[in-house]
């Protein structure tokens, strides 16, 4: 059997030893010697008494200290009014397990709605597409429709009356103006025939901006550039068809709100 | 006390420095009795004290309100006291040394018996343990007088040093084993 060593009779004395130790106590002579010894000894070891400190002693140590204590700044919250019931929720903040959890609410809190936002942040385009194929009633975006139309109309009307009064002696300095604004053109009127297919709008609309699709593609695309024969050619083409006069009518009704091609889906993506 | 202790605290936050008075006048004496245990001398333990006090008011924003003060305040004045005893190190060393001296140990008194002898070796018995305390290190000397003389538990020594139980157990038994040695000249067989 080994005997307990110094240490453990030490913690046995304070009252931190296992159970097992005072067992062995009971049971071993030579240990129980030595702790019967060792308790004699702790016995002996006084309690060192601190002399009085005598009466005023706390206000002594108040008077030493207080001087160099600056007062803590009063910080009332922006919620209450007056009052000690007002200083409690600062000195609730104050605390620094909930001063942590507030910051690491609030850090939540904001990437939370920096995510929502960002989320609705893409919706116009997505309403917009909804709208084009679930609503009914075109008045709302109507207006927007009829002004982007008529500026089409507009433009393609102008480039019509430049066709037709052109010099073809100097067909060589206007070329290049009419071949580009026919490109810069096409491109639109190609996506104004696109949704007035879509929508089923006036048949007088889709019939012109056929008509007009035609003509512009010609005059963009023309093998080796627009000269004097081509834009002879385009004018009669043009005129012909009427084409020049479908348009203007067809301003003009957008204008005056009489057609239904202010549908809002023609142009509306123009 | 512990109710009126949160009061008070939150007065002092809130700019009423003076109310830190009574912080100070219930709690003084205590810190007083264990400063002066820890570090064997009136002048220190007051100082210990009037440090503790600033430290605890300075670092009064960071109490938490469910705790209790008191505890709170104790802790603070034994690593006061553990600071001041660990300062004068040095100083400590030299007085041990003299009192080391063969000569001193030579007073032999019988243990066996009460009476005028018995109270004789009490004095003397006191006298030496307090040369004998200067003997131990801050910690051993911080841990036993928590332990021994102001009935701390294990965790709250620990927990005012810093230090794990385990460690706490170990520093006191240290405590006791260098005591016992430099006690036992005072002692012959009966």
């Amino acid at each position: 059997m080994n005997h307990l060593s110094e240490e453990e009779l030490v913690n046995h004395v304070y009252g931190d030893g296992a159970d097992a130790i005072g067992t062995h106590i009971d049971e071993c002579a030579p240990c129980a010697q030595a702790y019967a010894e060792l308790q004699r000894d702790v016995a002996e070891l006084r309690c060192i008494e601190p002399p009085e400190p005598g009466e005023g002693y706390e206000a002594h140590v108040w008077n030493a200290i207080r001087y160099g204590l600056p007062a803590y700044r009063p910080r009332r919250p922006w919620f209450s009014t007056s009052g000690s019931a007002a200083l409690w929720p600062l000195s609730w903040f104050a605390q620094p397990v909930v001063r942590r959890v507030s910051y690491a609410a609030l850090c939540a809190a904001l990437t939370a709605g920096a995510f929502y936002a960002g989320r609705h942040w893409d919706r116009p385009g997505a309403r917009t597409e909804t709208a084009n194929t679930k609503l009914a009633t075109p008045q709302p975006r109507q207006p927007i429709v009829v002004v982007v139309l008529g500026d089409h109309l507009d433009r393609s009307e102008r480039l019509l009356v430049e066709l037709k009064h052109a010099d073809v002696e100097s067909a060589d300095s206007i070329a290049a103006p009419l071949r580009d604004e026919a490109r810069s053109l096409l491109a639109a009127n190609s996506v104004c025939r696109k949704n007035a297919e879509q929508e089923g709008s006036d048949p007088a609309l889709k019939s012109a901006l056929d008509h007009l699709d035609h003509l512009l593609n010609e005059m963009a695309n023309q093998p080796g550039g627009l000269n004097a024969d081509s834009i002879a050619k385009l004018r009669q083409e043009m005129e012909s068809d009427g084409l020049l006069f479908e348009v203007r009518v067809l301003r003009s009704r957008v204008r005056n709100g009489h057609t239904l091609i202010g549908n809002r889906s023609t142009g509306g993506t123009v | 006390m512990g109710g009126n202790d949160q009061e008070t605290i939150r007065a002092v936050l809130s700019g009423d420095k003076e109310a830190y008075g009574s912080l100070v006048a219930a709690h003084s004496r205590l810190l007083y009795r264990v400063a002066y245990r820890i570090t064997g001398n009136e002048a220190d333990a007051d100082e210990v004290v009037q440090d503790a006090f600033v430290r605890a008011y300075r670092k009064l924003e960071t109490f938490e309100s469910r705790a209790n003060f008191g505890t709170w305040i104790y802790r603070i004045a034994v690593r006061c006291a553990l600071d001041k005893v660990a300062g004068r190190k040095g100083e400590d060393a030299s007085r041990v040394a003299e009192a080391a001296d063969p000569e001193q140990d030579e007073v032999q008194l019988a243990d066996a018996s009460a009476g005028p002898d018995r109270l004789l070796l009490s004095g003397e018995i006191a006298a030496l343990q307090q040369s004998a305390m200067h003997c131990l290190t801050p910690t051993e000397r911080t841990a036993f007088v928590m332990r021994h003389m102001e009935d701390r538990s294990t965790d709250e020594i620990g927990e005012a040093l810093g230090i794990k139980p385990n460690a706490v157990k170990q520093a006191v038994f240290r405590a006791v084993h260098k005591l016992r040695r430099r006690l036992a000249p005072l002692r012959v067989q009966a």
